[in-house]
């Protein structure tokens, strides 16, 4: 790579360093002096598929074959975006120190959130995997396209961070918002229950929120062992590149902003 | 590393809005979401030019609300200014919020490596020089618990450890230079210094005028963004003093009726008392050790001194105390803010109290001054010039003026 200056070479190289330094930071800093480490973040979503497996198995029966796979799926890939969004919000507002500091690429603090809330899915797919093949599916070849639906959950996951912790500069209301329309966003994403569960006329409301087509490519991928729907995903990642550029640059602008209205 | 600095005509304006502006979207509503009004600009640093050239050193003084931070702020690129231009060369580091992203339950050892990638340094440059920045910060028997367990001057030890090890082309620092004890902050102003003679560009804020005069070699004076005098440290260091002292000549309110001080003496406006009276010195007591009020003590004996303030003043006060000879040599000249004192006083009546565990003058006639002055030193509240005799007994009197305990002993030296 003759044609990259040196000076560019070391900013990306401290960029790097910087991200997973700092992702680092926080998946060690959360776990730390806990005695079973990392397993805790195993602890929520298992819990959750207990209590999802008990209502909608026993007590009421939505009829969807598969069922502890296909609920894991949505509880761990919804937690990825719930968790980067809820750590990302606060980027600028809460970094003051680091937003002063010359020389600091603050735009890599959203990436280092969802990156850090990534890992929390990473250790989630080998049980995933394991519930998936005790539930009868068999691992394909069709994995290989799961780094595809991660690099585009990834940007559209990013893509709001940038645009929300922007936005929480000027009106900190935003991260008070923020959990509420992710519980919202809980109900109507297809989690827990199925498409096939809820009247046509609803749909349309489905259709629209890319997270129903992002845990969908998980379950074609992980369970169903066929493609995405490259269609939708191809939407997504052109649609999260798009408000990426617009994103990046409110967060810029908001990052000096902040400053000044200390 | 060398780097320089160029500011032309530099300006930057804030606005001033009417009332709060909405930061919630209950405040938003109200408004009817419109923005909230804009009242007036003001300038927060205006028509400001300087250059800091490899291996110089500007020291920016003024008092607080002076424009000094948003000026460091536009040089480090933080925030950008509405006028003119800064041109920078070399990379840019800041002796700014030290500590500033690390994490308490990582150990010392993870935080080097935290607070390195944020001071702009790779993995790579920070791991050659580990041992060194650990070894810098006297932290090698703590470094790998974690950086909870450190006290307050050990994580600032770290903090500035890391933070003075980079290759700075421009260093900016902002009062940080008095943290830890007064050894480890003499090492840490060598190694700026060093910086400074290896030819990095450093531009330093502060308000102590001493650390203006010993390491900068350019001092420029901010007033409400805008430049007063730029000029030699020294010259310009006298100007701030001399400046400072006309303001407090200026607000020293002269109908103040004469008053005793509680040492005896008659204190009048503008002869041996000067201050603007916002808040007043109301009694001053000299103490021996069993707490008695004394005007004399024996040489070498303990004394307290307790000033008694009133309420008023705006932001935490500077108390100073200091004892002199008739003739006005000073013997002791020390206050709150050089022996990092604080007090927790927000305009309230209150009492402070000194205390030396010696006091070896030789025997003789001496002066107690005391001072009290708003954060900053712009001028004096309430100033008692020689207003509290103080007498030493038990030794001789002599020209020179200290007399610790002592004795003398004798060898004969063989040939």
């Amino acid at each position: 790579m003759g044609g990259i200056s040196p000076d560019l070479k070391m900013r990306l190289n401290h960029w790097k360093d910087v991200v997973l330094l700092l992702v680092s930071r926080d998946f060690r800093g959360r776990y730390k002096h806990t005695k079973v480490g990392i397993l805790w973040s195993l602890a929520s979503p298992i819990m959750f598929l207990l209590i999802f497996y008990f209502l909608f198995q026993r007590v009421i029966n939505l009829d969807i074959p598969r069922y502890a796979s296909y609920a894991f799926t949505g509880i761990i890939v919804w937690n990825w975006t719930q968790q980067a969004l809820i750590a990302s919000v606060t980027s600028i507002s809460a970094n003051q120190g680091l937003v002063a500091q010359p020389g600091f690429p603050v735009a890599a603090l959203p990436v280092i959130s969802v990156l850090s809330a990534l890992l929390n899915l990473a250790i989630a797919f080998p049980l995933l995997l394991a519930l998936s093949w005790i539930d009868g599916g068999t691992p394909t070849f069709v994995l290989i396209a799961l780094p595809v639906v991660i690099i585009a959950q990834f940007l559209f996951i990013l893509s709001v961070a940038y645009i929300i912790a922007a936005l929480n500069v000027g009106l900190r209301d935003v991260e008070q918002i923020l959990p509420i329309i992710l519980q919202l966003g809980y109900y109507v994403t297809p989690i827990f229950f199925s498409l096939q569960n809820v009247p046509p006329d609803f749909h349309v409301m489905f259709r629209f929120n890319p997270m129903t087509w992002v845990i969908s490519s998980y379950r074609d991928i992980v369970m169903y062992g066929i493609w995405p729907n490259w269609t939708a995903l191809g939407i997504i990642t052109a649609g999260s590149c798009l408000f990426l550029v617009f994103g990046v640059r409110i967060f810029s602008r908001a990052r000096y902003r902040f400053l000044e209205e200390l | 590393m060398s780097g320089s600095v160029e500011v032309r005509d530099l300006g930057k304006r804030f606005a001033r809005y009417d009332g709060p502006r909405a930061s919630s979207i209950r405040e938003a509503m109200r408004r009817g979401f419109r923005a909230a009004k804009v009242s007036d600009h003001f300038w927060a640093v205006r028509d400001v030019s300087f250059q800091v050239k490899p291996g110089e050193m500007l020291g920016i003084i003024g008092h607080n609300g002076s424009g000094k931070s948003t000026m460091l702020r536009i040089v480090g690129g933080v925030m950008r200014a509405d006028t003119g231009s800064v041109v920078t060369t070399g990379s840019i580091s800041g002796l700014l919020e030290l500590n500033a992203g690390m994490h308490q339950e990582l150990s010392g050892r993870d935080n080097v490596l935290i607070g390195g990638v944020i001071a702009g340094l790779t993995r790579r440059q920070i791991a050659a020089r580990m041992d060194e920045i650990i070894a810098f910060a006297e932290l090698e028997d703590f470094i790998d618990s974690p950086v909870r367990t450190y006290s307050a001057g050990m994580r600032l030890r770290l903090g500035f450890s890391v933070a003075i090890h980079t290759d700075p082309g421009v260093l900016l620092i902002d009062e940080v230079l008095s943290v830890g004890d007064l050894a480890f902050q003499a090492k840490c102003l060598d190694r700026i210094r060093r910086h400074r003679d290896e030819g990095s560009a450093i531009i330093l804020i502060t308000h102590d005028l001493s650390q203006v005069e010993k390491l900068c070699t350019d001092a420029l004076w901010l007033r409400k963004g805008e430049v007063v005098a730029h000029g030699p440290p020294d010259v310009l260091s006298g100007e701030y003093r001399a400046a400072m002292a006309q303001q407090t000549r200026e607000r020293t309110y002269s109908e103040m009726p004469d008053e005793i001080s509680t040492g005896g003496i008659v204190l009048r406006a503008h002869e041996n008392r000067f201050g603007s009276l916002e808040k007043r010195i109301d009694a001053v007591s000299l103490r021996d050790r069993s707490e008695a009020i004394v005007d004399a003590i024996e040489t070498g004996a303990p004394l307290s001194i307790e000033v008694c303030f009133t309420e008023g003043g705006i932001s935490a006060p500077i108390v100073s105390v200091t004892i002199a000879t008739a003739e006005e040599i000073k013997c002791l000249d020390v206050n709150t803010e050089a022996d990092e004192a604080i007090l927790n006083d927000t305009g309230k009546k209150g009492v402070v109290r000194l205390e030396l565990d010696r006091v070896d003058l030789a025997a003789g006639r001496y002066f107690v001054s005391v001072g009290i002055f708003p954060a900053g030193w712009e001028y004096a509240y309430d100033y008692h010039w020689h207003a509290y005799p103080l007498n030493i007994t038990g030794s001789t009197e002599d020209v020179g003026k200290l007399s610790p305990p002592r004795r003398w002993t004798t060898n004969a030296l063989e040939e």
